[in-house]
């Protein structure tokens, strides 16, 4: 049984081993596999970002997405108290670029955890959306070529942010999860970053 | 004043003559045991109806009467309040005294064994065949019973006609009782808690986030909507298992924990937060007293345990630095411990306040014993244990997931993993109804607020159930929510309006709901 009882203990929770995909037939098998082979080893990049030959492609990438806005809620709240509109008011990664939050009916210059808050918000809000996503089982190859990129493009600022200017909690962070590392060779395999975006040294990541 | 309290005392004592004979009649009737008929079997129900009435002579009443101290209206009250079969006597009494009555009666019955059979087509076979198992359900023969009925009254009267267009119409209402309202579709994993509070809906996750909605929007939306939460509040980095919140007026007191055994406050309109570590486990439940500054946690770890609660919190005491300094808080009043067997304390599973008047007690179900507790909160000594027995047939655990208790009830209810739902009489500490449906272990139970006598209950097979618990006979399985893993849906909140369930698939289904009974 692949549940978490009422009163399990932390040890046992998800205590199921990985399954063969293939075998998996739930509505939400991708989400299930992708977060079992997290939870087994988050530092196998490879096979984690690897699609299994009877997955769509674009399920693959969309619940990578999810899974990614998921885990970067977490980096946003180990920031909380350190990076504040006082210390970042400007949300920038080096000193070269000044990024204006798209999430406003107008862009404007919002202080980098707000940036960072909001660009959360309305990628979550893309990926949710009833309207062009009904549903997990098959995605619109349409909806995935016109958004997939510009998520990617834009939570990677996230990474970018942290590592230039709170170095301590990128590297925590990515010791425990990967995932910096995972988001930067998903994006290059699935071509939805251009290699001269990465800004983030090679050294800092875990591969 | 003195006036006003005369007025009201004549006024109670005209009251409690008008019901005496009828309270009365439910004594003399309880006496001579009329009710040892089985409830849920309507059938019986409405043959034994015949007899019933010859049995009841009115000088029988009388002499009742004469010799009866006059007991306390507001006992009366009180009886007719809670004690549902005496209020099918009072029915029974309103039979007995107009013929008409009657007829009007026993054609609600119909109307309320076609609507049953209504619910009983759409559900699938295999449900259907626990449906025929449990005797709570209209077996074949009862429905040929109500047909015939309904055909006799077609025949015999003009009245009866036109309760027969009521019976049409309420099928139909019945069939929309439960309509969809739309989808909060902004968590990424499964949703485990939702609460109404105020003018929000709130959202717990196992994606680590809690998600504010409003609830004037929610009003706007259709099925088709894309609804934004007003609020996203990240404080947790481990899954949210569960939520509780507590009106102190004018302030929202949110509070949850989940896999990291912390619990964490928010406030919702003053935008503070602060947390405090309060297991050394997984903490899986946290219930907020109904009235009083009071906060239960139960966990992994093998406690529960009793915290004082948030008061109004101001910018000015409480408050440094954007958090809130509580040390006060953070010892925990009480702790409640169980232990079964020599290996460890026992697993709590569910918690339940159980407020009547000035008596606090709160009951714990556990993982490994067929057994709840109840403890005193004052002594914090186990005061009343209540056994329940397990059906081997599936050969699976039967912890309960959740215990719900309401004042206006005289059962507590319970879910349990062995897919059952359970009715105790705290009185006789005895299980005294059982009710069977679900196909998968039975996570969230909720009444509504409209009519308590209606139960929800939400469980892993993916569906929701609704229940007339009077007659302990489902109403309607509604299919809400797809699988993840093994998992269906965590819980079921409602306000006077609607019904929320949140499931494994990260969605919030928000339904209309309307009264009709």
């Amino acid at each position: 049984m692949r549940r978490n009882r009422i009163g399990t203990k932390a040890e046992f929770l998800w205590a199921w081993d990985v399954e063969d995909i293939s075998q998996m037939n739930g509505p939400l098998a991708v989400q299930e596999y992708i977060q079992e082979l997290i939870r087994a080893d988050s530092s196998n990049i490879k096979q984690i970002i690897t699609p299994p030959p009877e997955v769509d492609i674009h399920v693959w990438q969309y619940e990578h997405l999810r899974q990614f806005i998921l885990e970067l809620n977490l980096l946003v709240t180990q920031l909380k108290g350190l990076c504040t509109a006082q210390t970042c008011p400007k949300m920038k990664a080096t000193e070269d670029w000044l990024y204006l939050c798209a999430a406003h009916k107008k862009a404007q210059e919002c202080s980098a955890i707000d940036y960072m808050i909001h660009n959360l918000d309305q990628s979550t809000s893309i990926l949710t959306n009833i309207k062009t996503y009904p549903s997990r089982v098959s995605i619109n190859p349409q909806n995935a070529t016109n958004n997939f990129a510009f998520i990617v493009r834009r939570l990677y600022r996230l990474f970018s942010h942290t590592y230039f200017n709170h170095k301590e909690i990128f590297e925590d962070f990515e010791n425990e999860m990967f995932l910096c590392t995972r988001f930067t060779e998903f994006a290059l395999k699935f071509e939805l970053m251009s290699p001269k975006l990465i800004t983030i040294p090679k050294e800092a990541l875990k591969l | 004043m003195n006036k006003q309290l005369i007025e009201r005392l004549e006024k109670l004592e005209q009251f409690k003559v008008s019901l005496k004979p009828i309270a009365d009649n439910i004594k003399l009737q309880t006496k001579k045991k009329f009710h040892h008929r089985v409830k849920s079997d309507n059938g019986t129900f409405l043959k034994n109806e015949m007899n019933e009435q010859k049995l009841v002579t009115q000088p029988n009443i009388e002499k009742i009467l004469q010799k009866d101290k006059k007991p306390l209206l507001q006992n009366f009250l009180k009886e007719l309040k809670s004690e549902d079969s005496q209020e099918d006597q009072v029915q029974n009494q309103i039979q007995f005294h107009s013929p008409i009555n009657l007829q009007l009666l026993q054609s609600a019955k119909i109307n309320q064994i076609l609507i049953n059979q209504n619910t009983y087509n759409t559900c699938s076979s295999r449900q259907k065949h626990h449906h025929q198992r449990s005797n709570s359900n209209g077996a074949s023969e009862l429905l040929n019973f109500a047909l015939q009925r309904k055909k006799q009254t077609l025949e015999t009267s003009q009245n009866e006609l036109n309760s027969m267009s009521m019976t049409e119409r309420e099928i139909i209402v019945g069939k929309e009782i439960f309509s969809t309202k739309g989808q909060l579709r902004s968590h990424l994993d499964g949703v485990r808690s939702i609460l109404f509070q105020n003018n929000y809906i709130v959202t717990g996750s196992e994606d680590c986030t809690i998600k504010l909605w409003n609830l004037n929007d929610v009003q706007q939306m259709n099925a088709q909507t894309h609804l934004e939460p007003v609020q996203t509040i990240r404080q947790h980095d481990r899954p949210i298992f569960t939520m509780t919140s507590y009106f102190k007026s004018p302030q929202i007191h949110l509070y949850s924990a989940g896999v990291d055994g912390t619990i964490r406050t928010y406030i919702v309109t003053t935008n503070q937060y602060f947390s405090w570590r309060a297991h050394t486990d997984v903490i899986w439940s946290l219930k907020h007293h109904p009235h009083d500054q009071r906060l239960l946690s139960s966990s992994a770890d093998g406690s529960v345990k009793m915290w004082k609660s948030l008061g109004v919190c101001y910018q000015h005491d409480l408050i440094k630095k954007g958090n809130l300094n509580l040390e006060m808080l953070q010892n925990p009043l009480a702790n409640f411990t169980f232990k079964k067997s020599m290996t460890g304390l026992s697993i709590p599973t569910a918690i339940e306040w159980i407020c009547k008047g000035f008596n606090e007690s709160i009951i714990c179900g556990y993982s490994d014993t067929l057994t709840f507790i109840v403890y005193d909160v004052t002594t914090v000594k186990a005061i009343q244990q209540i056994r329940f027995d397990l059906d081997n047939q599936f050969n699976t655990f039967a912890q309960p997931n959740r215990i719900l208790f309401n004042n206006e009830l005289k059962y507590i209810v319970s879910g349990h993993d062995d897919h059952k739902i359970r009715f105790f009489d705290l009185n006789s500490s005895k299980v005294c109804k059982t009710l069977i449906g679900h196909t998968d272990a039975v996570t969230d139970l909720c009444l509504f607020s409209k009519n308590i006598y209606q139960l929800a209950s939400v469980s892993h097979d993916g569906s929701m159930r609704t229940w007339d618990i009077r007659k302990f006979q489902c109403l309607h399985e509604i299919p809400a929510h797809k699988q993840k893993y093994d998992e269906g849906i965590y819980t079921i909140a409602s306000n006077n309006q609607y019904v929320a369930t949140g499931g494994a698939d990260g969605i919030v289904k928000i339904f209309n709901y309307q009264d009709v009974i």
